[in-house]
This record gives C-alpha cells, structure tokens and sequence, in this order.
C-alpha cells in the first residue's frame, strides 16, 4: 500500500516538473500543495546556487545562504498575490529582486556590528562576490538596473540561462514555450532588449 | 534594409551569447558600424554569461546546484565528474573494494605457499 502512494506521489511529482511555472502558480493558488513542492524543487537549489555568487567569501560565512534563500523562496510562495496578476515571468522576477533585497540588507547589517567582531568598514568593499570579482562592480550594477527595465518573462528567461544555466529544455517548460528552439529566440531577444537597456543605463541613448 | 541587416545580426549575436558560442566581436564591430553600441553591450552579456557559468563551477557553489542542474539539464561541463574522486568515499567504491579483496587473497596464496616451502624444508632436513 506505502509503495503505491509512494509510487503515484511520485509520478504526480513527475508530471508537475513537466508543467510551466505560470501553470504551477495557477494550481498552488487553487490550492494544490504539490504544486508548491514542485516549484520548490525546480528553483531552491538554482537560487541557491546563484545566492553563493552574488555573495563575498566572509559574507557567506557569516550568513546562512541556503536558510536565506529557502525563507525568501517560502515567503514568496506565501504571498501569491504580490505578483500573481502581473504576468508570465512575474515569479522569478519578484524572487530575484526579494533576494537581492535581502542579501544587500544582510551586507548593511554586517557593516554596521560593532569593532569587537573583527569585520572592518571596507572590509567587504574589498572582498568582491564572485560575480564581482569576474566583472567588476560597476558592470554589474549595470547589469542589475537594467534588468529591471525588461519586461518579466524576458528576465526570467534571462535569469534561467544566463544566470542559473538552465537547457533550452528546462526553460521551455517554465516558460510554456512550444519547443527548446522557441526558448532559445526568446533568450536572444531579451539578450538584445537587455543589450539596448544597458546602453540607456550607461547614457548613452544615441 | 540596412537597419534590419543590423537588427538580424543583432540577433544571431544574442544567440551565440546565450549558447555560449564563441563571438568574433572585431569583425561584428566592423560589419556593423551602426549597432556599436549594442555589440560591446552584447560583449559584456558574454563576460556576464561567462561569469555565471565559471560561478556555478566553484567548488562551494557547485554543489550548491549541482542536484537541481540534473533535473533542469545542465550542460556536461557544469556537472561534477562522476569520476571525480571527491564525489565518492572509500567504504562505497566497488571497484576499491573488489581490488582490496583480490590483494588480501594474494597475499594469503603467497603465505600458504612460503608456509608450505618451510614445512618442506625441514621436513626435507629432517
């Protein structure tokens, strides 16, 4: 009997990692608790992984990443309303941007503990996060703002391929496209959208 | 037709950016005077894209992901060799275990067999 509902939780499991992220959402605001399940296994460990680049060594140390991430991604879970009716690609776009919220209110808050911790001022100025430390900063703030400029389902295409590395694959069946080649033009057109809105950010609208 | 000229090879630089595919940025620089400042903001999407990738590649960060990048289809080279010798530990290498037995069965033929030679040499004495 245990191996049946075993068996048929996981193939229920199977076929939610099959589905769009928007058609995930649709099914957890029914109510549907697989739903949340399967979005959690889709995106915690990705978001997890991208959390530890965007943080310096000594930050990480300090600060429990993986709780991090888990509790904003639960969070966010909680409060559908906030973006359900914005759209396709509202979800990852709002993770993306409650994380970095949080991990530059973590960096503030390591600043400010007193001297009798060991962590000086600049100490975290000039110990870069990975992503930092392989672009500079500047780029990457560029970068950041004009993520922002793009419609949602064009960052979270982005966010899927260039920043959690996802196949064609995988970001066909978030996105709900046709086909991998589909998720591929979608990828370069919002490569393009991003390319043109770091060219405004830098000010340089010629 | 220019302008579209442009807006296509635009394009076909996003997709090689986001395949990862290596861009000859001087000569699309050189074709296309016009989209310059796209193209060395499509080269630095490459440098960002490069960046994430080496990231996910980072020992702590790796396996961070690598379970995820699984299931959602990660590239060969973004997942841990299986021969990588990090990823095992002893008591679970078959293959270590087999080769300890096969020795310790070496080793015992070999101390039966000088045991037996002794026992022959002095028997051989006596």
């Amino acid at each position: 009997m245990n191996t049946g509902a075993t068996e048929s939780k996981a193939a229920e499991h199977g076929a939610l990692s099959q589905e769009s992220t928007a058609s995930l959402l649709n099914r957890l605001t029914a109510g549907e608790t697989a739903a949340r399940d399967a979005l959690i296994s889709r995106y915690l460990l990705p978001l997890r992984q991208w959390a530890h680049g965007r943080l310096p060594d000594i930050a990480r140390d300090l600060l429990d990443t993986d709780d991090l991430v888990q509790d904003t991604l639960i969070r966010t879970l909680s409060h559908l309303d906030a973006f359900a009716s914005a759209g396709d690609g509202a979800f990852l776009a709002y993770m993306r941007q409650a994380l970095l919220n949080r991990i530059k209110d973590h960096l503030r808050r390591l600043r400010r503990r007193p001297a009798r911790e060991t962590l000086k001022d600049t100490y975290l100025d000039e110990n870069p996060s990975p992503l930092e430390e392989a672009i500079g900063r500047e780029t990457l703030e560029k970068y950041d703002e004009a993520m922002l400029q793009l419609p949602d389902h064009q960052q979270e295409a982005i966010m899927l391929r260039v920043e959690m590395g996802f196949s064609y694959e995988a970001i066909a069946r978030s996105l709900g496209c046709r086909s991998a080649n589909t998720a591929r033009m979608t990828v370069a057109r919002a490569l393009l959208r991003l390319a043109t809105a770091m060219k405004v950010v830098d000010g340089n609208p010629g | 037709m220019e302008i579209q000229d442009d807006d296509t090879a635009l394009l076909k630089v996003a997709e090689a950016v986001s395949d990862g595919r290596p861009v000859d940025w001087e000569s699309a620089q050189s074709q296309h005077d016009d989209a310059g400042a796209e193209l060395s903001h499509l080269q630095a999407l490459e440098v960002v894209a490069d960046a994430h990738r080496k990231a996910r590649l980072h020992p702590e960060i790796g396996r961070a992901g690598a379970a995820s990048s699984l299931e959602n289809g990660a590239r060969d080279e973004d997942l841990p060799s299986r021969a990588d010798p990090r990823m095992k530990s002893p008591g679970e290498n078959p293959t270590g275990r087999a080769r300890f037995r096969k020795v310790r069965a070496w080793v015992i033929l070999a101390f039966v067999l000088v045991l037996l030679y002794l026992i022959f040499r002095l028997l051989g004495k006596a």
